[in-house]
């Protein structure tokens, strides 16, 4: 399977008055056609910055390093005007709050057709007949009537799927979901769910689903990757990172994941607060949380290495493993 | 019909319905939304009864009206049988003392000019003014205690905390008065994974502690699944199901709850069936053009001609529950 993207050494600072704060470290990772990568983190994990960085979208006192490189060009070192060109055409995003993403003023189905007018300069009557056939796609049912809509005309869940739509109009590579079935009714989250699977077995579109609830990932994901503090710490196969994991973070996020299966009882929680990011502390950032913490852990950031096939970790050392 | 009430029930809900009249003006009239249709049931002392269902389904607006936040247009709210929605001045201030609430965005829920320590110690001052000042500072103390904050946050202000300090300061202010009851409103939706569970075992914690009963009004079927002891199932302002959480389980009854429970994402991939149902393409229908017949027959695949004429009156199955449904028996057995 052809590997899409890949980013490396991927960190992003802000220059704040208390310092540079470090929300993104050194992240490597890669996409894959037609597969699914779920990215899971709490607020403030870095799992939105990275990829706000990857599109450019920084706010301006962010700076991004490392490479992104999407088939041989790296989208940080881009100009403005040819990341334009990349953007929605190559690489596009989805975010949560569907209302503040699309223009109040204008009928859908010119705001869909504009993509491809402005990206392949296709004629806009003939652009719109293509965006009401994407309608159709992401199942919207009565897509003629619907592309005459305006926004405040569609619910929450129809409204994402226009989005996703619009997304998906220059067919790009790389589809970024950012929450993006946060703010939906979990009849409506499933059915969207549902259509990004679908989409990328059709288009062959690298999704990124990016979210902090396991669950929702572990149903279409097929890699995972677990950030904590703005660093990866856990990259493996969705099934291994749900049955094998081996970062004591991910474990502690799956202990403290109410499930249907066991109902009461405690439910196991990370002790202490998350970290703060301020640059040049030594050590494993989730050290001060971390039940296994040895004396090296606080002197020495553990890089991201192997423990298996396809499954990757950074902590010094090695607990779990599905034998234990 | 619906469980009759019963001697050990601290709460009984009895056809409440509530209506809003939304977009009227002097020139118009408005329309009306129906929030609430009918909804019937009972809370036993010490229980956790969940309630669940999609936006727009009245969870919060019931949740509002068991406190009496919120005056139903018909029917009964009775705590420890004395009706609710009557009561006024000194009685209904008593009452207050056992009925507390928690607010779903915990920051927005507190006063931003207020420290921590007033925030907590305010519905003693409303609702205890015969407490001595001292004694109201030594129970804030002591709550602020039981919910894990520090001593010295009592002077800070609720922007210097996160979103699970700020659920805590929203605990122990609904604790202060003793409560005998607390309506949750989605307590935990606004926090982190890791912070829903330290704040999901608070509640459980409290609970057992001092007694509570507790309803937990929630999105997440999940959530309500693991504090729960009943789950009722609403649907577009109606009671769909009140089932036990093993029954749940084991066997939904109503069409309605099952589509819930295989939409729920399991936190499990080898277990996850989400991608292989069918969807169904139709959303929920807006709550101003309500479905006549059952509300559910738009979406629901086992939908008869009696489903689009009738609404279907909850029906007692006993060891389960009761859930309103026409057909679920041959539903059942398919």
């Amino acid at each position: 399977m052809p590997r899409i993207m890949s980013v490396e050494n991927l960190s992003v600072r802000f220059a704040s008055r208390s310092g540079q704060i470090e929300v993104v470290k050194d992240l490597n990772f890669d996409l894959w056609t037609g597969q699914v990568l779920g990215l899971v983190g709490e607020s403030g994990s870095g799992k939105t910055q990275a990829f706000l960085a990857i599109m450019g979208l920084l706010a301006r006192n962010g700076r991004a390093e490392g490479r992104a490189l999407l088939g041989d060009v790296d989208l940080l070192q881009l100009k403005p005007r040819a990341l334009n060109r990349m953007r929605g055409r190559e690489i596009a995003m989805v975010f949560q709050d569907t209302a503040a993403a699309l223009n109040p003023t204008l009928r859908i189905g010119i705001q869909m057709a504009e993509v491809l007018a402005l990206h392949h300069a296709v004629p806009l009557p003939q652009a719109e007949l293509a965006a009401i056939d994407m309608l159709d796609m992401v199942g919207i049912s009565d897509p003629e009537r619907r592309a005459r809509c305006y926004p405040h005309e569609l619910s929450g869940g129809m409204r994402q799927r226009v989005l996703i739509g619009m997304a998906l109009m220059c067919r790009p590579k790389v589809l970024i979901a950012d929450e993006a079935t946060a703010s939906l009714d979990a009849t409506v989250q499933a059915q969207i769910l549902t259509l990004f699977k679908t989409v990328c077995d059709r288009l062959g579109t690298a999704l990124v689903l990016i979210t902090h609830d396991l669950s929702l990932a572990a149903s279409i994901a097929d890699r995972m990757m677990v950030m904590y503090a703005g660093q990866a710490v856990e990259i493996a196969t969705t099934d291994a990172l749900f049955h094998d994991p081996r970062h004591p973070y991910t474990r502690g996020l799956l202990a403290s994941t109410p499930a249907a299966t066991v109902t009461r009882g405690k439910l196991y929680t990370i002790p202490g607060p998350p970290p703060r990011l301020l640059e040049g502390e030594r050590g494993c950032r989730f050290n001060p949380r971390c039940p296994h913490r040895a004396a090296h852990c606080v002197e020495l950031a553990p890089i991201l290495r192997p423990v298996a096939l396809d499954h990757q970790v950074a902590c010094h050392f090695d607990i779990g493993g599905a034998s234990q | 019909m619906t469980q009759p009430p019963a001697a050990d029930d601290l709460l009984n809900v009895v056809g409440v319905s509530k209506i809003y009249v939304t977009g009227q003006s002097v020139l118009r009239r408005g329309t009306m939304l129906r929030a609430l249709h009918d909804v019937s049931f009972n809370v036993q002392t010490g229980e956790t009864l969940g309630i669940v269902g999609e936006s727009g389904c009245g969870k919060t607006t019931l949740g509002k009206i068991i406190v009496r936040l919120l005056r139903p247009n018909t029917g009964r709210v009775l705590w420890m049988g004395r009706d609710l929605t009557a009561m006024a001045g000194e009685e209904l201030r008593l009452v207050r003392r056992d009925l507390q609430f928690i607010f779903q965005d915990p920051q927005t829920a507190l006063n931003p000019r207020m420290t921590v320590g007033e925030i907590i110690a305010e519905p003693l001052r409303v609702l205890r003014p015969d407490l001595k000042p001292r004694d109201r500072m030594q129970r804030t103390l002591d709550m602020m205690a039981a919910v894990n904050l520090l001593p010295d946050h009592a002077g800070r202000f609720p922007h210097e905390f996160s979103g699970g300090q700020a659920q805590r300061i929203g605990i122990a202010r609904a604790l202060i008065t003793g409560p005998q009851m607390i309506v949750c409103d989605e307590p935990v939706s606004a926090l982190d994974l890791s912070v829903q569970a330290q704040i999901l075992n608070l509640l459980q914690d409290v609970k057992d502690k001092l007694g509570l009963t507790l309803i937990v009004i929630s999105h997440n079927l999940n959530v309500v699944r693991h504090i729960a002891d009943r789950v009722l199932v609403l649907y577009l302002g109606q009671v769909m199901e009140i089932a036990s959480v093993q029954a749940l389980r084991s066997r939904p009854l109503h069409p309605y709850t099952s589509l819930l429970l295989s939409a729920a994402p399991v936190p499990d991939p080898r277990l996850s069936q989400l991608t292989e149902q069918d969807w169904f393409d139709t959303e929920l229908p807006s709550p101003l053009d309500m479905p006549t017949g059952c509300p559910f027959h738009t979406r629901c695949a086992y939908a008869t001609d009696r489903c689009r004429l009738e609404r279907p009156q909850p029906e007692i199955v006993p060891g389960h529950g009761q859930v309103s449904c026409h057909n679920w028996r041959s539903i059942e057995m398919a």
